[in-house]
């Protein structure tokens, strides 16, 4: 079901958000046990909230935009009163005392919080594979990795365990699960939704996005998490605009940028790219090639400074204020921090602090740190005046379709590769939007990127919207291939 | 390019404060030179010296009333080590 005739139905009485979320978590305990999306279903905190959700409809108030709907949240974001582990040994026994922004927003909205979904260890990672409490499975093949970090997320709204769910995005993390799994993935402007309460990793770039199985879908989720009429007093990153309105695609002009369809990339999902340019035509746009010779800058941009920001951001898990406890046997501070974190963070959590600390030590910062947020300036200077001549801009997802359980783990480069066409949208801040547009020939989905300007998070959703409109966006389902 | 050495890895390991097993360096040491191999892209472009761009939106402080809200009540029971409302920790003198 999708969420807006979920939520039509539950405001007018015509069904119960009680019988909607029971329908869900029968759904969910039917699929979990195969491919693992979620780290903790709140199956009594649900059921109450559909409960309250009701007895509204009965007084004749209206519970909001979002009644009845069930939604996941991705574990790196804080729901009172529910575990928040990021997937990390790490925040052991951390029970979140407070709500994210986005959350509470959620809440007001009356949909209904079911559980926690899987990532990447503290949403490092493009797999899903690196969570410390094991890998969540793609429902289109049980053997293939759903992406990453949002991986239970985006496994959770393909598999219909929930219409809609939230992730984060740093590089890629929204759109990457989203590609391989064959839903929708946004990742909004920079800022226009709260982080307050998403646990940071590189907070310079990132921000909280949203999984769904519609364009509308993904409409009426964004209308509640965004920033409309004032910022986030919490989050002094944050910058609010009312919806633009989208003039529709007929005359609008398309840049689709070479590089990321050269050499490496799959046949298929270069096949899906073009397939996605043509039906932009049909519906009038006029689509042209543009070529950025920098791109290749783009991973080394994200990765090098993202690792400085986690090796700072992740100073704060040191076992003594919450999660996994500290040794009280340690002779000194040093020897207590290291072995508490030698012991709660994983291999790709090492990594990324260790990288991080080595970029900004002193005799590596010129050479790495400073050369890469130059490039990043680069970049972003690129995109910024390309969407001055295009108002929409193409590439594919991820260069491929789901790698197989185990194929990139033991090389760290090759993970980070999926992520070469998503992390320039996250340098340069602007609002992208995963489309699932096609599959492979061995049936894994495709996911095309539609990029946009800053704040114009609405034209991609609404172009997208328009698209499925004329039939040209295919809805799978994979509940079939689950059964 | 510097090379990774075992030692390199170590000293940045201290300065993240994460205790490697013995084992865990010449893997890590592998890889940092995998992966800066690939990002020496950056060091061989002559980019002209721009502002580099640390952050996306310009931070300014926000002034409002201090008040005491619902979550900043009592979250003791997140504390790990703790003897009553205090946190324990190891002892250093």
């Amino acid at each position: 079901m999708s969420a807006v005739s979920i939520a039509n139905g539950v405001r007018s009485g015509e069904t119960s958000a009680e019988e909607i979320v029971e329908r869900y978590l029968e759904v969910i305990s039917r699929w979990e046990p195969k491919i693992h999306a979620f780290l903790y279903v709140d199956e009594k905190g649900a059921l109450e909230a559909a409960r309250a959700v009701d007895a509204l409809v009965k007084e004749g108030r209206d519970p909001g935009p979002l009644a009845g709907v069930p939604i996941a949240v991705k574990d790196n974001i804080a729901v009172k009163g529910m575990p928040l582990t990021c997937a990390s040994k790490i925040l052991t026994g951390y029970v979140s005392p407070y709500d994210a922004t986005v959350v509470t927003k959620l809440r007001q909205s009356g949909s209904v919080i079911i559980g926690k979904t899987n990532l990447d260890e503290f949403a490092m990672g493009s797999s899903t594979e690196y969570s410390a409490f094991g890998p969540t499975r793609n429902p289109w093949n049980l053997d293939r990795v759903p992406g990453g970090s949002s991986g239970g997320s985006g496994a959770a709204v393909a598999s219909g365990e929930v219409p809609l769910a939230l992730g984060s995005d740093t590089g890629g993390s929204v759109r990457c699960p989203a590609s391989f799994t064959g839903v929708y993935g946004l990742k909004p402007t920079y800022g226009l939704v709260s982080r307050y309460g998403l646990v940071a990793f590189a907070n310079s770039i990132e921000v909280i996005g949203g999984f769904s199985s519609t364009a509308k879908d993904m409409d009426l989720l964004f209308s509640v998490m965004r920033n409309s009429a004032a910022p986030d007093p919490m989050d002094q990153t944050t910058i609010f605009s009312p919806p633009l309105a989208f003039p529709g695609l007929k005359g609008l002009r398309v840049g689709i940028i070479k590089e990321t369809l050269a050499e490496g990339v799959d046949h298929d999902v270069a096949k899906v790219t073009y397939g996605f340019a043509e039906a932009l035509e049909e519906a009038g746009a006029i689509v042209e090639e543009i070529s950025m010779p920098d791109l290749y800058l783009a991973l080394p941009a994200y990765s090098l400074p993202a690792s400085a920001e986690a090796s700072s951001n992740l100073a704060r898990y040191d076992g003594i204020r919450y999660g996994m406890p500290c040794p009280l046997d340690a002779k000194d501070w040093n020897e207590a921090f290291s072995r508490v974190r030698g012991e709660g963070f994983g291999p790709e959590v090492k990594r990324r602090v260790m990288m991080g600390s080595f970029v900004l030590s002193s005799g590596y910062y010129d050479a790495y740190y400073l050369k890469a947020v130059a490039a990043r300036t680069k970049i972003r200077e690129d995109i910024i005046r390309a969407l001055k001549d295009y108002q929409f801009l193409i590439s594919p997802t991820n260069p491929t379709t789901a790698p197989k359980l185990g194929e990139r783990t033991a090389d760290p480069l090759s993970m980070y590769l999926l992520d070469l066409d998503t992390v320039p949208v996250n340098l340069s801040g602007i609002p992208a939007l995963s489309i699932p547009f096609g599959r492979s020939s061995d049936g894994m989905p495709i996911g095309v990127q539609l990029m946009s300007s800053p704040l114009r998070d609405d034209w991609v959703i609404k172009a997208a919207e328009e698209l499925e409109e004329m039939g040209k966006v295919e809805m799978a389902s994979v509940v079939a291939r689950l059964e | 390019m510097p090379k990774v050495d075992e030692e390199l890895v170590k000293r940045v390991a201290f300065l993240s404060r994460i205790s490697l097993k013995e084992d865990e360096v010449p893997v890590f040491a592998a890889q940092f030179n995998s992966i800066l191999s690939y990002f020496s892209v950056i060091a061989s472009k002559d980019l002209p010296a721009p502002s580099p761009t640390e952050r996306l939106v310009d931070i300014r402080n926000v002034f409002r009333e201090d008040k005491v809200c619902e979550q900043g009540r009592d979250f003791t029971y997140i504390f790990p080590n703790k003897e009553g409302r205090y946190i324990k920790a190891p002892k250093i003198v």
